[in-house]
């Protein structure tokens, strides 16, 4: 009995140290929107503007990485095939390496003068310093999450359920769009949230491949370096809050479809 | 009527080896063996959803090479495999959407189905909703829908508590009777094999060991895991001598038709072994001097459990025969039985 009180408070108290060091900095950071009139922030056009781009170009990006990682995620889920495991490797490697180094070896592929690069400007669309190269070192730190968590969706599904449809009378692509992706609407649900809030937070990538137009990361960094800590924190207060309440909806909504 | 030749399909180590069997038209056939056996393997071969070498003819039709959903055959695996995001109204409709069959047909059929299988209740519910039975008997109408030529059950009994296994016995053969359905029915339980099926596939370790009525493989076994499957009573573990067969851990040694040497099991029908109060003078060969250990009874019938020098045999007698002779537990009595009663049994040792 003794032992089992000692094991408790210690799991609490270790557990407890580890929630105060993610949670003190937030805290600590939304204090300064106790000292602000919030639509001071609503005013500032140069944050607003970031905000919204930064959304979006996260939106666009989660929306390449659904269309991309549901397909990708079943193959890994479904089928066997030689390097699967160096592929499985490949796929997680944005995600474990620094993100500047993605954003340099995304640069090596799509930048002005790299073969992809030179292959997009062909239709108008560059990256650096624009947009879709947002968007592109969005997809590419981010994509990881969401295909992770489609591929262990897909994994849950019964497969004799797929067996089953077949035999109804299912052709393979009715039983995919009929009975295996309604089962991992959760995952693709729960993963694309991952995705988009990362790509939200995505910093290294983008100040390499598309300093300018600012998305939040940038702008915040660029606020801390030319006019300090003080003048840095309420808007990274302002964008904590929203991301919380963007994200306590989301999952609020999916759970409930869930 | 479904024929099966020379099926052959190897998944790493395991390997099914030259299956052949056929299902008569209306014919319900049991796929029996121990787990691991191949038995599933064989149903997902003829669904389609596995490959394999060989020939499978589904009404002349062969339908080796064409997918599952071309075979127009009903599976119902031991989980219902019933779509848990879909109300079972919408489970019943997939097979009918998919063979693009008109909103009205589709709801003459289910409103057809749902009134012979009383399931007009359960139409608008989830599948998780519904207990075993009923979660069985909304697969079975699904697979019925879209009038399949034959339909694969695997243990579909599993998941039903005993009281109405009897009722969905008889809903199977009902369904055989008015559809005139084949079926091939996987179990491991003899009485519903035998309540259920004509023919029984025995498969082990990949390979047809028997096919045949209930009744043969009852009174010739002929292997090791048959033998327990029907419930044989008595089996003897024992070394050959020539044509005795000297049972292990005991002083008796069996005269047996067969000459041989070696580790064997023998097996002997408990009705085929007669019981008197003193020795007859009769062609059997073994006759064997005992007690009675325990009187079970049974409908018209008596279990004796006679205990003869460290063999204990099983014996089935008629309770007319039990009064007549006057058997209680703890007397002495002598039992017979001809060589040619024991059959040999292959099987591991």
């Amino acid at each position: 009995m003794k032992k089992n009180q000692i094991f408790n408070i210690l799991i609490f108290l270790i557990g407890g140290v580890l929630l105060i060091f993610i949670i003190l900095p937030i805290l600590k950071i939304l204090s300064n929107l106790l000292s602000t009139n919030i639509f001071f922030f609503f005013k500032d056009s140069e944050l607003m503007n970031s905000i919204l781009m930064t959304i979006y170009a996260s939106l666009i990006a989660t929306v390449f990485g659904i269309f991309g990682g549901i397909p990708l995620g079943y193959i890994l889920a479904n089928y066997d095939f030689p390097l699967k495991k160096t592929v499985e490797a490949f796929i997680d490697i944005p995600v474990v390496i620094p993100h500047t180094a993605a954003g340099i070896a995304l640069l090596t592929v799509f930048g002005r003068n790299a073969v992809l690069g030179k292959f997009f400007s062909f239709f108008g669309i560059k990256f650096v310093n624009e947009v879709p190269g947002i968007i592109l070192a969005m997809t590419y730190v981010s994509v990881p999450f969401l295909i992770n968590h489609v591929k262990e969706g897909f994994k849950k599904v019964d497969k004799e359920l797929e067996a089953v449809s077949r035999t109804l009378g299912a052709s393979k692509f009715t039983t995919f769009m009929k009975v295996s992706l309604p089962l991992v609407k959760g995952d693709i649900i729960s993963g694309s949230i991952m995705m988009w809030a990362r790509g939200i937070s995505e910093f290294g990538a983008i100040v390499i491949l598309a300093y300018n137009p600012k998305v939040i990361s940038t702008l915040i960094y660029d606020r801390f370096e030319s006019f300090g800590l003080r003048s840095s924190a309420p808007s990274v207060a302002f964008l904590l809050l929203l991301i919380i309440t963007v994200f306590v909806v989301l999952r609020v909504i999916t759970d409930r479809k869930k | 009527m479904l024929i099966l030749e020379k099926i052959k399909k190897k998944i790493g180590n395991f390997e099914v080896k030259d299956i052949s069997f056929k299902v008569d038209d209306g014919e319900i056939l049991s796929l029996i063996g121990p787990s691991g056996a191949g038995k599933s393997t064989i149903i997902k071969i003829i669904t389609g959803i596995l490959k394999a070498d060989g020939k499978i003819l589904l009404n002349e039709r062969d339908i080796t090479k064409l997918p599952s959903e071309k075979r127009n055959i009903g599976y119902i695996p031991q989980s219902t495999g019933l779509f848990p995001h879909l109300l079972v109204k919408e489970n019943i409709e997939f097979p009918l959407k998919r063979r693009k069959f008109k909103r009205d047909k589709i709801e003459e059929i289910i409103g057809a189905f749902s009134d012979e299988f009383d399931i007009k209740n359960l139409l608008s519910r989830m599948p998780e909703t519904l207990s075993g039975g009923e979660r069985q008997k909304v697969a079975l109408v699904r697979a019925l829908v879209y009038k399949p030529e034959l339909l694969l059950m695997d243990e579909p009994l599993s998941s039903i508590d005993a009281q109405k296994k009897e009722d969905y016995i008889k809903l199977i053969k009902n369904i055989r009777k008015k559809y005139g359905v084949s079926i091939i029915y996987v179990t491991h339980n003899f009485d519903e094999a035998i309540t259920l099926s004509e023919k029984l596939v025995v498969i082990k370790n990949g390979e047809k060991i028997r096919e045949g009525a209930p009744k043969e493989l009852i009174s010739n076994p002929g292997d090791l895991w048959i033998a327990s499957f029907v419930k044989e009573k008595n089996i003897f573990k024992g070394k050959f001598q020539g044509n005795l067969f000297c049972v292990d851990d005991s002083e008796i040694c069996f005269h047996t038709p067969f000459s041989k040497e070696g580790q064997a099991f023998l097996s002997l029908r408990a009705d085929e072994i007669i019981v008197s109060k003193e020795p007859l003078d009769s062609s059997a060969l073994n006759v064997y001097k005992g007690e009675i250990t325990e009187i079970t009874n049974m409908n018209y019938n008596s279990q004796i459990s006679v205990s003869c020098r460290g063999v204990l045999f099983k014996v089935i007698i008629t309770n007319q025969s039990l009064e007549r002779l006057n058997l209680k537990t703890g007397g002495k009595i002598f039992i017979h039985f001809k060589a040619n009663s024991l059959k040999k049994l292959s099987g591991d040792f």
